[in-house]
Formats: structure tokens, sequence, C-alpha cells
């Protein structure tokens, strides 16, 4: 049926637009494994309102870009709240680096790394294109996509404060014209438009590869195990995971103290924790509720009860 | 828009191959505009349309391709098909509808139209009658449709 096939490397092709593909373009739909570019698989799921694979028609879940190993949740690709955790995540590591980099060359000036420079090359483009546009060239994911023409570059600036929804301004303004209508709104649920604030990014990079996009946060991919373990087996009391969370915090301080005391074993701490705390949820039942509930005493009580 | 002059730069190559043997000729309308495109084919064998030569037309909408599918005809003649308008030559096939995916070229829509002329879909016809008899009536069918066709290979001969 088609020539191209995702199961050799050298020169693959996209099966979508038959250009060559290189590794920085390139990304994999997951379960399927088939390859496409980036933009042009981007621009089919718009068209087709679905995330179905051109190739096989499995509905996809994550697109992954293997040479940074990031992946990337379909459902959540156009989310400003995401992209705006992006950008705050990406300066963060931006000035690490910048220390980093600037430590270093004040211990050995003379010794070159090939990691150094790396890490320095970067650097260069930031003076020249303003802070989160360095971290793009070459690397960066573009996340940024207009919900009318589905092309991704740095002119998409407004977005639907309900839905989050992203548009070119100029896509709309022309819809607008078409339709006849005067008032911009969003096309998909009729909420109010905004301006991307500042300087927005065009495109972004997680350098760590433990951080995972779910439930349209970025999270720890340990604590999103967490709680996917949690979800699977239905908990036997009604308290919330975060209300947990906040009761656990309670039952450590205390516990802390005789911890670090040395009263009390490594293994014996995890036993009174989860005593402790399945007690406390037990009187949580109609939600966390410090007010009447005096968490820090009732910890106290119970750890004493134990030891 | 360059997909589709990837495609054209491809498709002599392909046409040259055992696989489209089939195919007599396959080209854009004029070198300048490949949003018009003619195929002649011959009709597979072991079906009343064996023998005759057959013509689509296609057209590329060059802003949406391969986002959306072509546009595919029987012409300068139409055939009698249970998929196939014969005022229009309008075809019925999935896979210029819901099923395209920007997988697909333009020879594989043409391979597609041809597994339709060996396999109608009679799910879903366009021309009920000929759906119907060729349902009840293997014979009077082939008789049909190859009236039709020598019909209009006379058609075409007196002008």
């Amino acid at each position: 049926m088609c020539e191209n096939n995702a199961g050799n490397n050298a020169a693959e092709i996209c099966g979508i637009c038959l250009e060559s593909m290189n590794h920085a373009d390139q990304g994999e739909l997951l379960p399927c494994r088939h390859r496409y570019h980036i933009s042009c698989i981007r621009k089919w799921h718009l068209h087709s309102n679905d995330f179905k694979c051109p190739t096989c028609r499995k509905e996809s879940k994550t697109l992954h870009r293997k040479h940074d190993n990031i992946e990337i949740d379909l459902k959540y690709w156009c989310n400003v709240s995401l992209i705006e955790q992006f950008a705050k995540l990406q300066l963060l590591n931006q000035e690490e680096n910048e220390e980093i980099n600037d430590a270093e060359e004040d211990a050995n000036e003379g010794s070159e790394d090939d990691t150094k420079d790396e890490e320095h090359e970067p650097e260069g483009l930031l003076e020249a294109e303003g802070p989160l546009q360095h971290a793009c060239e070459g690397q960066g994911i573009e996340i940024l996509q207009c919900a009318l023409c589905g092309e991704m570059d740095d002119s998409v600036t407004l977005y639907c404060e309900t839905c989050e929804t992203l548009f070119h301004p100029s896509c709309l303004s022309e819809l607008l014209c078409e339709v006849g209508e005067k008032d911009s709104n969003c096309t998909e649920c009729y909420g109010t438009l905004s301006r991307l604030r500042g300087n927005k990014p065009s495109s972004m990079v997680i350098r760590d590869s433990n951080v995972r996009i779910y439930d349209g946060r970025m999270r720890d991919k340990r604590s999103i195990l967490t709680e996917c373990i949690y979800n699977r087996f239905t908990p036997t009391y009604t308290v919330s995971y975060e209300d947990k969370c906040r009761i656990q915090e309670y039952v450590r301080t205390e516990l802390d103290s005789f911890y670090h005391r040395g009263s009390i074993s490594k293994s014996r701490y995890i036993t009174i924790n989860k005593h402790v705390s399945r007690k406390l949820y037990g009187l949580s039942l109609d939600g966390f509720d410090p007010v009447r509930i005096n968490y820090r005493e009732q910890a106290r009580l119970s750890i004493k009860e134990f030891m | 828009m360059s997909r589709i002059i990837k495609e054209y730069s491809g498709l002599q190559k392909r046409l040259g191959t055992a696989e489209f043997w089939w195919i007599n000729s396959f080209e854009p309308d004029e070198d300048d505009d490949l949003s018009q495109w003619s195929c002649k084919f011959q009709g597979p064998s072991n079906t009343p349309y064996e023998g005759f030569e057959l013509g689509l037309k296609i057209s590329v909408d060059l802003e949406k391709y391969p986002v959306s599918g072509p546009c595919v005809e029987f012409e300068p003649r139409t055939v009698a098909h249970p998929n196939v308008k014969w005022d229009t030559g309008e075809i019925c096939l999935d896979l210029l509808k819901d099923a395209w995916t920007p997988i697909y070229t333009l020879l594989d829509v043409v391979g597609a139209v041809r597994g339709l002329l060996e396999e109608p879909g009679l799910d879903s016809p366009l021309d009920l009658d000929l759906a119907q008899i060729y349902d009840v009536d293997y014979d009077a069918y082939v008789q049909i449709v190859r009236y039709r066709l020598v019909e209009a290979r006379f058609d075409e001969l007196v002008q």
C-alpha cells in the first residue's frame, strides 16, 4: 500500500508528506509505533478529529520524541496552563545550567569536555533571541498549535480562557469575516479569548525525563505511578488522595521526632505511620477538616499508644 | 503542495513496475497544474469490465491534500456498477470519504477503484437496481454492464 514503513532507520520517509525525517522532528505514535513528522501527524489529528494513526487506524495515546525521550499526551497538547508550566520549567533549567557552566568555567578553565560544549551552544542564541526561544532551536517541542489551520509557529497568540484552545489571530479574523460576525469568541466553546502573556515561548524542552504530563499537569513520574496504583485499588476509606497526603504530613512530622532521636527503627517507623494514618483517615470520612479535628494532637496520641 | 510534487516524481518509476501493469497512462492534464489528473487503465480480468479501457478523472485540492483525499470520477465515460452513479460517474468508495488517511497516494486510490470493480460493495450501493440484479441474476448483470460499455465505445467512435 505505501512504500515506506516504520521499521527501517536509514533515511526514513514521513508517510504524510513523503519527505525524509531527521531525528529532531520525528515523532512516534504509541502504542502502534508508526513514525511521522510531528507537524504532519498533528495536522492530520486536527483534521480527523481523533488520534488515530493514518497507517493502522489505531487510536494513539501519546506521541514520543525519541531523541530527547519526551512523551506528549495527545489529549492535553493544546493547553495554555501546560505551556506556562513548560515555560517556567524551561527557565529554571536554563538558570541552573548557566550556574553550572559559570562554576565549571571558574574551576577548570583549561579542560574542555563535550557536555560543556553542548551546554554553551544555546547560550549564544539566548542573547540573540530572548530567554525562551534559544531552547527551541533544533530540539524544542513546538507546542502552540492553531486550532483552525493546524500550523505550529510563534504567531499563535490567542487562547480561549475556558477550554484553552489556541488560535492564530489572523485565522480567527478570517473565519469571522467569512461567517459575517464581529465579536470574536472561541470556536469550540464560545468562551472569551485572551492574548498569551508577555514573552510567550514558541516551543519548549523538558530536559528531565522523570517529568511526565498526567491529567493535564506536569508531574513527577513516580507520583503518577503512585496515583495510578492507588486509583486501581478502590480505597476502603472515602478520603481523597490529596487529603490522605495532608494527613500523612501530620503523622510524619510527629513521628520524625522519635525517629531522629533514634528511639525507633525504620521498619517500626513505617508500621506506626501506616496504622496511625489509617486511624486518622477514619476520623476524616467527611473530608479533611483541620478546624474540627486537631490532627497534630490525634497523631501524637495515637503514636503514643503504639510506642 | 510539495507532497503532490513528490508523488508525481515517483509516479513514473512506480508505473514501470509489474505491480501496475494494468495502468495504461496516469498523468496530470497540464504539466504546470497538478490539481487535475487523468488515468487510463484496463478493466480487471474475470469481470465484465475485462477488455475495456476505463478512464478516471482525479481532482486534488492542492491546499488540503493529503489531509483531504482527492475526488475521483469515471470519465470520459461512466460505467455501470453498483457503487457508481450512472449519470455522473460518481464513485461510492469508503477510502475516498471517511476512511481516507494521508498515507494513501493517488496510485493507491486508483488501485482501490479497480478493487471495487472486481468486488462491488453491495452493502452501500449507489445504483440500487443494478445491485439487486447483481444479487439475483449475475449473468444479466454482466450483460447490462457489457452492453453499456460497448454502447459508450460506439458513441465515442461516432464522435
